[in-house]
Order: structure tokens, then sequence, then C-alpha cells
């Protein structure tokens, strides 16, 4: 049984520091995840907490044996996300644009920010699905199978869903990343 | 680092393997898109409240510690309500009409349990439907359907109608934001949603997990409970997508309260 599995087993049977503990480790990968479809510190912040508000009011009817708590819990943000740009009246098409709000992050290097603006660029040119496996792959690190867990397909598919990312990437970004292996390989031909 | 590199290019050259042609231009790609992982900036004051407050919650409305299916409790309950049900049927005295009424608490006076049905609602504006994912437009023709508003209707036999005994037990409450329910009773994940009984306005709307023994709640209400005004707390059973929709989800039981002046 793993950490996760513990512990949730222990809040079930009411111990409120067990539950602490799978606050402390989902808080910022579930503000992370909501942020990047809204975009907005203060809505993710609000977001993230009627998330884990959700999962104390709905621990009880949580099983196991029907996937990782963390799915679990990143399928609440989903919905909460969902809930909110269909209650809230966002005018704005869910996830049109992927926007990381400059603007609010901590200063930067230069270089740091453009290669983040080119990232951004590259993740504009995904559908919004694509963009969540890309996110939830690269940057959360989740497996296939917690992935399909979330956005509730199967593994395969999102394999699929991976794979045909990457290739729109390369499409898309192609003459990019050449520039960048180029450049790459630069010091290696001054120092030779 | 390079262990996720590796293994995010092995699955993908593995699951197409005409990308391994560019195998070099695909881990830049991959490699940029992992280095530059957006660092989006956490407000640690916010996180500590939202933890403190939470943990306060769980220590105040304390969830059921049994994992057991919702429909366990069945077993344990089966051989008395079997027992009294015989009872009923062979002693005659159980039945009679004339036996003295107990004095009926005012709080549960209007307690009304009714079958799953699709949720009406008919003073309620505009902005409120939205909120609540409905249009007017069809809330008007189930409220024609169905004839009285929900505050009116009074069902008895709650075992009977209400076979899961979905239940919210509330007394009279005290004005203001914070409300007070005694128990609720939830098969699955339900919305308890808290109206002004005259205006149908909606005060505030909580979501509870299957609550199989009758567990304590405090809500905090969007607009304040008013002294010597009437309510309604209702339970809808949740379709399943975790979203409040007065159209779809399904109202098993409502009981009214007063405020104290």
């Amino acid at each position: 049984m793993d950490d996760d599995a513990v512990l949730v087993q222990k809040a079930q049977a009411g111990e409120a520091a067990a539950f602490g503990q799978l606050f402390d480790a989902y808080y910022d990968k579930i503000f992370r995840f909501v942020y990047f479809k809204v975009y907005e510190k203060e809505t993710a912040e609000d977001i993230t907490s009627d998330v884990f508000h959700k999962a104390l009011t709905r621990l009880q009817s949580y099983k196991a044996d029907k996937g990782v708590f963390s799915s679990w819990l990143y399928r609440i943000a989903r919905n909460a996300v969902i809930d909110h740009y269909r209650t809230d009246k966002v005018t704005e098409a869910f996830s049109d644009t992927f926007d990381i709000g400059f603007d609010e992050r901590t200063p930067e290097t230069l270089d740091a920010l453009a290669d983040l603006e080119r990232v951004t660029e590259y993740m504009e040119t995904l559908a919004p699905k694509q963009r969540e496996i890309i996110t939830l792959r690269l940057w959360e690190g989740m497996s296939y199978k917690e992935i399909a867990e979330v956005v509730d397909g199967t593994e395969d598919g999102v394999k699929m869903a991976f794979s045909r990312s990457i290739r729109e990437l390369r499409k898309h970004c192609g003459p990019l990343a050449v520039l960048f292996l180029c450049l790459a390989a630069l010091p290696f031909y001054q120092l030779s | 680092m390079e262990d996720h590199l590796k293994q995010i290019l092995d699955e993908l050259f593995a699951l197409d393997p005409t990308l391994r042609k560019e195998e070099d231009l695909v881990r830049v790609l991959v490699l940029e898109m992992l280095n530059n992982k957006p660092n989006v900036t956490i407000d640690e004051s916010l996180r500590q409240m939202v933890k403190a407050r939470l943990l306060a919650q769980f220590e105040t409305a304390k969830t059921p510690v049994r994992m057991e299916s919702s429909l366990s409790w069945l077993w344990y309950t089966a051989p008395v309500g079997v027992t009294a049900l015989l009872l009923l049927l062979t002693t005659p005295q159980l039945g009679n009409n004339s036996a003295p009424h107990l004095p009926v608490d005012s709080s549960y006076a209007r307690e009304v349990s009714v079958p799953p049905r699709k949720a009406s609602s008919p003073s309620m504006d505009n902005t409120q439907a939205k909120s609540a994912g409905v249009n007017k437009e069809s809330r008007a023709t189930s409220d024609a359907e169905e004839g009285l508003p929900l505050s009116d209707m009074m069902v008895p036999f709650a075992e009977e109608t209400n076979p899961q005994n979905n239940t919210i037990f509330i007394n009279t409450q005290k004005a203001g934001f914070a409300l007070y329910i005694d128990s609720v009773v939830a098969d699955d994940t339900a919305f308890i949603v808290i109206r002004d009984i005259t205006t149908s306005e909606i005060q505030g709307i909580t979501e509870v997990g299957s609550l199989t023994l009758g567990t304590p709640i405090k809500m905090v209400l969007d607009k304040p409970l008013l002294a010597g005004f009437v309510y309604e707390a209702a339970l809808y059973l949740d379709t399943g997508d975790g979203i409040f929709n007065l159209d779809e989800d399904s109202l098993v039981y409502a009981s009214s309260f007063g405020v104290d002046l």
C-alpha cells in the first residue's frame, strides 16, 4: 500500500493530521493544475480551496480500488474548473488560450522568460485536451494510467494523444527546434 | 531529469517509431518543455489558512469512520425492521388511531420527504437560476406539471417514499451566516440547499459525501438567515458529476426550520 493510501485510510478513520499531510502533498500540484486552466491567481486559489473542501466532504466516498487518490483529487479539480467556466459566466471559451500570466510571476532572468514565452507558444498550438495531457505527463510527472483516470479516458488513448501532441509540437515548432539544436551544438564547434 | 527524459522518449518511440527518425529534434523539444515548467508562485499564508480552516472543519464535523458499502446498514437494521413490522401487524393496540399523540416540535412540523424527482423552485430569480445551472423556462414547465411548490407538499410515511432514508434534521437557528444541521444522512454524494421558504431564494449550497451515519454539518451561507423568517433545507442527490444542477439532481428530502427572534 503506498503512502497516500495509508494516509487516506487514516483520514477516513477520522485522523485530521493524515488529511493535513494529504493537503500538504497535493496543494501545490492542484493549484498549478488549476492555474494552467484558469490563468488567474485569485481564481485558482479559490478553486483549489474548493477542491480540498470537496475532497474533505467526499472522503468517505473515495474507494481505493477505483483508482489512486491523486487521480481522484485531480478529477475533482478538473470538474471544479469546468464548473467555474459553466457557472461563473466566464465569457472566454474554456482553455482557448494558454496564458500563464507573466505579470503575476516572480522576476526571472531574461533568458528564462524567453524560454517560458517559447513554451507558451508551443502550448498555444495544441488543443485543450492535448495541453492537459502534456502538462500532466511532462510537468506533473504523472503516469499514463493516472492521467487516464483524471481525464476519464483509457491508458492507450492517453498514450496516443501524448504522442500525437508531441508530433504536433514537432510540426509547429520544427524550425525553432532545429535552431535550438544548432545553438546547443555551437559551444562544441567553438571548442573544437 | 535525464531518467525522466529517457523514459518519455523511449515510450514515444515505442508508440510512434517514425518519430525516431527525428530523435534529436524530439529530444530538444521534450527537454525544453521539461526544463521550462512554469514556476507558479504559491501564497504560503493563504495555503496555511486554507489548511487550518479545513482541519477545523474536519474536527467539527468528523465524517463517518467506517468504509462500508452505503447499503450495508440494511444488514444491521433489517431484522429490527421486520420484527417491528410483525409487532405492528399482530398487536391491535399499536395500530389504534385513538392512541394519544405526542406534541410535535414546531421546527420539525413541516418536514417533508418526497420520492426523487426533478427539482422545482417557482420564484427563483434569473441570477440564481443561472448559478444553479438551470433556466427559468424549464423550471416553469415542471412547476406546472407538479402543481404545488415544494414548501406546500406534505408527504407522509417517509420510509415508503424515501427508501434510502436520506434525511436532514435541523432545529431552529440563530440569525446570521452560520447554519448548524443536527444530522444528515445521504446515501451518496448530495447537496444541501438552503432556501427562503417564501421567496425560494437560495441562501447557500453545500456538498456532502456519502453519510451513512447521521452527521452534523455546519454551513456558512452566502446570504444570512433573518430572525423570524422560515427557511427550508433540501437534500438533492447528485447525478454523479459533482456539480449542483437544479434540473438534474434529485430532490429526496426537505425540512423547514425557523430562525429565533
